[in-house]
């Protein structure tokens, strides 16, 4: 008998599921490439999940274009994030006046 | 006060540095550790005592200005009016500022300006000033529990945040947020819970703002003028929203240099 006789998930139960799902809605991951929302994730340094703001610190669009297309061309499935899913958060309301320069006084 | 010239510590910027001033140096001098100067222990308590004073004085003005509805001598928009009187009679928390002082030693400290509103030099002030003084002559007395202050104030407020949380803001800025860190470190030291973001990741989901997580924001400390946020796309929704802020919208009155005018006004005759 080589397997375990028990395995209990905690930790890794709470993660998969939330990294499938970010995963999922990552429009510049190859999996979930959709170039619009990629560009518009890239300019904004994030995207949104479930009504959530995920902030990300991207590369330029076509480091993710050319993984997308390296992937497909390898057969790889894709499934297109859908668009604008997290239309309900606005964001960058705040900040506009302090572009290069510090408020401090 | 007498200015004593002195050497710089050999290795004050790296001495600065690990204190957190990464700004030390730029096109023209920043830190300068070549002199200090001396206050006797008198001239300390008139500074503190004529420091009381004005802030005694600065609130008597904000409340002029909110009695007689000065606003359009002080530029304000429309749109902060009920934001300023709603905070000003609701009292709500507070945590620092800043008096900008001329001193030449003789005469009495006469008042520059008010930094009410986004007060930054706290980290020279609070942290390397205190360092520079134990590298370099640390049975000296120095007028400065800045640090310990900031944090018994923190306890003070804690009761105000919800769930003992505040988020803390400002631009991507090195200087603006090295201070906000500082601040949020001192926070932390009160027991409070905190996270950091640039206030450009603040949201609005329709009906609350919220951080970079989606979470609601109920209390933010932001380093970022009220005459700004009044002033942008969120500004219409700062009336709706429960956020508590800090400093509350009303210290947008001293931050504004229109308030001399009224100090010099009300108080003819003060030195």
């Amino acid at each position: 008998m080589m397997k375990s006789a028990r395995v209990t998930l905690t930790v890794l139960a709470g993660i998969g599921p939330s990294a499938h799902a970010q995963l999922a809605s990552n429009p510049c991951a190859p999996g979930t490439f959709n170039p619009a929302a990629c560009q518009a994730a890239v300019k904004s340094h994030g995207y949104c999940e479930n009504g959530a703001w995920v902030r990300q610190n991207y590369q330029k669009y076509p480091y993710y274009y050319g993984l997308y297309q390296t992937y497909a061309a390898a057969g790889g499935a894709v499934t297109t994030a859908p668009p604008a899913s997290c239309a309900a958060v606005r964001r960058g309301g705040f900040g506009a006046h302090g572009v290069a320069i510090h408020v401090g006084s | 006060m007498k200015r004593i010239a002195c050497n710089p510590r050999r290795d004050w910027q790296q001495r600065v540095e690990e204190s957190g001033l990464a700004w030390h140096s730029s096109d023209v001098p920043y830190w300068n550790e070549s002199a200090f100067y001396r206050f006797t222990a008198q001239e300390i308590a008139e500074l503190e005592r004529i420091t009381n004073e004005l802030e005694q004085m600065t609130l008597r003005a904000v409340e002029h200005v909110i009695e007689n509805r000065l606003y359009s001598r002080l530029q304000i928009p429309p749109r902060a009016v009920p934001l300023i009187e709603a905070s000003w009679h609701a009292e709500p928390p507070s945590l620092y500022g800043r008096f900008d002082l001329a001193f030449d030693g003789t005469g009495p400290p006469k008042l520059l300006e008010y930094n009410a509103d986004t007060p930054t030099s706290l980290v020279e002030a609070a942290v390397v000033q205190w360092y520079w003084l134990q590298d370099t002559a640390p049975s000296s007395d120095q007028f400065n529990s800045l640090h310990e202050r900031l944090i018994a104030q923190w306890k003070h407020l804690a009761a105000c945040f919800p769930d003992g949380r505040i988020d803390f803001c400002s631009l991507d800025d090195l200087e603006d947020g090295i201070t906000v860190t500082y601040l949020e470190d001192t926070a932390r030291q009160a027991g409070l819970s905190t996270s950091c973001f640039p206030v450009e990741d603040i949201g609005w989901n329709g009906g609350a703002f919220v951080g970079p997580e989606g979470r609601e924001l109920r209390a933010v400390f932001k380093l970022y003028p009220w005459e700004w946020m009044v002033r942008e796309e969120f500004g219409e929704h700062l009336a709706d929203a429960s956020t508590l802020w800090i400093e509350p919208p009303w210290k947008m009155l001293l931050s504004n240099k229109g308030i001399l005018p009224v100090l010099w006004e009300l108080y003819p005759n003060a030195t």
